[in-house]
């Protein structure tokens, strides 16, 4: 089976054989891979280098974290290669404006309120994470329409705050 | 000395202050919040009260909870660690009005050193250089004016602050008042009190502290120094000991300047002076911690000396174990915050479950722990949940150690700051010991320096794990997606490695 590992903009087509064999680039290779604790813990000999790796998969994106390393990769045989590229055509235009957490904390002040009119980069909500209260920006000009939080709230990251449409 | 000691804490440094006690042979007793029953330090300890739920306010902050356990336990002393309720002097009043000793300094001289300007006031009355910038409390206008003659970039800091809390960096005048709104804000919500000060900004500085102790008989020593400069946001992440840029010479200067800051202020117990020191060797005074530091094992490692232990000592009365010229620092001592932090992600914080568990062990490596497998991650508490700390004959010997621990270190469940250890631990500035507190910020990233042949076999374990699926996609059930970065449970894998 032919795969294609993306990392950043690189590339590197990835055969894989019988017998504990493949080629990255054409190139072969003997590799013997394991999982070690059936999480995210993997033993691989590559031509009898030994690497321990831990992987975190997300859909057909691999965080490979290898010493210090992260690598994110995104893995595609012919069949994925084709529905990406019939995604990336789509264009989904968005009505409205979802400002969202962008790291978990506690909410200490909304300053708007529903109906309030707002200009772009002006700051909406007060966050306190990571020992700073951080102010929470809009990304353009609008009416806010929601206001789905209060101070005292405890949000996690991406949850939806405030909408501007 | 104590019969029963109480730690009023929890995590790493918890359970570092139970070990002492157990090694004394001194009963102990624990407090918890609901959601810690199950953590190390309630197993540790010969008997654990539970104080409340989760959130800090109604538990490890309660006061009166932690004082009438004491009293039901009959508890004589207790530890409050650090953080918390550490340098609370009202909770170190609390204390001795119910008959308890407080391991730590009298009350007063916490006070006086927790305010921040005074601490500035006193240490200076003693001839001791002090950071450029103000002395009063000052009104909003006031603080406008006086920050001309403080010149910038400068801080506008909380006097009752501490952790990078209510602090803000103004590089301009017009950024000031606002500046000095937020820092306010924190302030108070942080400490309850939003008196700020100014204070210049000293750039390139290193961040050099001394570690001192002091008994109740008037007896005070220093321990040396340790080297913080390794700082993100002004949150220390590496402390060695010794520093690369103190000779004997400066070593000894500094060290009676901490001591006689201590002297002024009346310290008794174990205690930190820290100090800036600039390119042309200037030190200047920054603050005083009035407690146990978070980095204080490499001061440990290095003279031998365990500073709980004379902790413990001092507050039940008894003379300082050592003198000042019994104090040598031997070969080199590094520590590592490990964090629940995501590394790569700007440092969020991570939560989870610990999944997974190996720590480092073998010649030379201590760590300060209270994860285990099943431990839950929360936001509730600090996210530092581990020290790994290391100690060679000399600094290279150190850092190749520490290499060789932090790869040996894997927790699984969360995002740790471990990825980034390791990459400092590569860069050839840090090796050379160029290095001030603005190096993270501003001449380290974690982009740089990527290897290719991790990356290649990165891209080689990504395609076999597809592989892998590929093959097992008609009999077994979809996987469910795992959350992002947290190294969570992978899926079913039973098609691997048999």
């Amino acid at each position: 089976m032919r795969y294609t590992a993306i990392i950043n903009d690189k590339t590197y087509e990835i055969e894989v054989g019988a017998n504990n064999t493949v080629a990255v680039n054409g190139k072969p290779h003997r590799v013997d891979f394991r999982a070690i604790d059936g999480n995210a813990q993997f033993s691989l000999l590559l031509d009898n280098t030994s690497w321990e790796a831990l992987v975190d998969r997300n859909g057909d994106e691999y965080r490979v974290l290898i010493g210090g390393d992260l690598n994110v990769v995104v893995v595609q045989d012919e069949r994925t290669r084709k529905m990406a590229k019939a995604e990336g055509e789509q264009t989904a235009p968005m009505g409205e404006a979802i400002i969202k957490a962008p790291m978990p904390g506690l909410v200490r002040g909304v300053v708007v309120n529903v109906g309030d009119n707002v200009a772009a980069k002006q700051g909406v909500v007060i966050l306190e994470a990571m020992k700073m209260e951080n102010e929470l920006r809009t990304p353009r000009e609008g009416i806010v329409k929601e206001v789905r939080v209060k101070a005292g709230d405890r949000v996690e990251q991406g949850q939806p705050l405030l909408i501007i449409k | 000395m104590f019969k029963k000691v109480l730690v009023a804490n929890r995590g790493e440094i918890a359970v570092r202050v139970l070990r002492a006690c157990r090694e004394l042979g001194l009963q102990t007793v624990a407090v918890y919040s609901e959601v810690d029953r199950s953590a190390l330090h309630v197993r540790y300890a010969d008997e654990a009260y539970c104080i409340g739920p989760a959130s800090a306010r109604e538990s490890y902050l309660r006061i009166d909870r932690i004082i009438d356990v004491a009293v039901r336990s009959k508890a004589e002393a207790i530890h409050p660690g650090y953080g918390f309720l550490a340098e609370n002097d009202d909770f170190a009043r609390a204390c001795t009005e119910a008959g308890i000793v407080f391991i730590g300094p009298p009350a007063a001289a916490m006070r006086a050193m927790g305010n921040k300007i005074q601490a500035r006031r006193t240490v200076s009355q003693q001839g001791v250089p002090v950071v450029p910038g103000t002395y009063e409390p000052l009104r909003d206008e006031e603080m406008l004016v006086a920050a001309n003659q403080v010149g910038f970039p400068l801080f506008v800091k909380a006097t009752a602050g501490g952790g990078g809390k209510g602090m803000r960096r103004v590089e301009r005048i017009e950024d000031l008042a606002n500046a000095i709104t937020r820092a306010r804000s924190e302030a108070e919500s942080a400490f309850g009190d939003g008196t700020l000060y100014l204070e210049r900004i000293v750039k390139p500085a290193r961040h050099i502290e001394f570690q001192i102790l002091a008994d109740a008989r008037g007896n005070v020593i220093h321990l040396g120094e340790r080297e913080c400069s390794i700082q993100r946001r002004h949150q220390k992440m590496v402390e060695e000991s010794p520093s690369l840029a103190l000779d004997e010479k400066l070593r000894e200067k500094m060290g009676t300047a901490a001591v006689a800051a201590a002297q002024a202020a009346g310290y008794v117990n174990a205690g930190t002076i820290e100090f800036l020191l600039d390119k042309d060797r200037n030190f200047y005074f920054l603050e005083m911690n009035t407690r146990l530091q978070v980095e204080h094992p490499v001061t440990e490692l290095v003279t031998g000396i365990d500073i709980v232990k004379e902790q413990l000592r001092i507050a039940s009365g008894r003379p300082l174990s050592y003198r000042q010229g019994d104090v040598q620092q031997r070969g080199w001592a590094i520590e590592c915050r490990i964090t629940a932090e995501d590394a790569f992600n700007g440092f969020l914080p991570s939560t989870g479950k610990i999944i997974s568990l190996h720590e480092p062990t073998g010649p030379g490596v201590r760590l300060e722990s209270a994860l285990y497998g099943g431990f839950e991650v929360s936001l509730y508490y600090d996210p530092l949940i581990a020290k790994l700390c290391v100690w060679g004959s000399d600094r290279a010997t150190a850092i190749m150690r520490m290499k060789r621990a932090l790869g040996e270190y894997k927790i699984l469940g969360v995002s740790t700051s471990i990825p980034f250890h390791q990459r400092l631990f590569q860069s050839t500035s840090f090796i050379g010991g160029m290095i001030d507190t603005s190096f993270l910020d501003e001449r380290f990233s974690m982009e740089q320096g990527g290897s290719d042949e991790r990356e290649r076999v990165a891209a080689i374990i990504a395609a076999l794990l597809t592989h892998d699926r590929r093959q097992h996609a008609l009999n077994i059930p979809p996987p469910t997606s795992s959350t992002r970065g947290g190294w969570k449970r992978f899926g079913n894998w039973e098609g691997l490695g048999r």
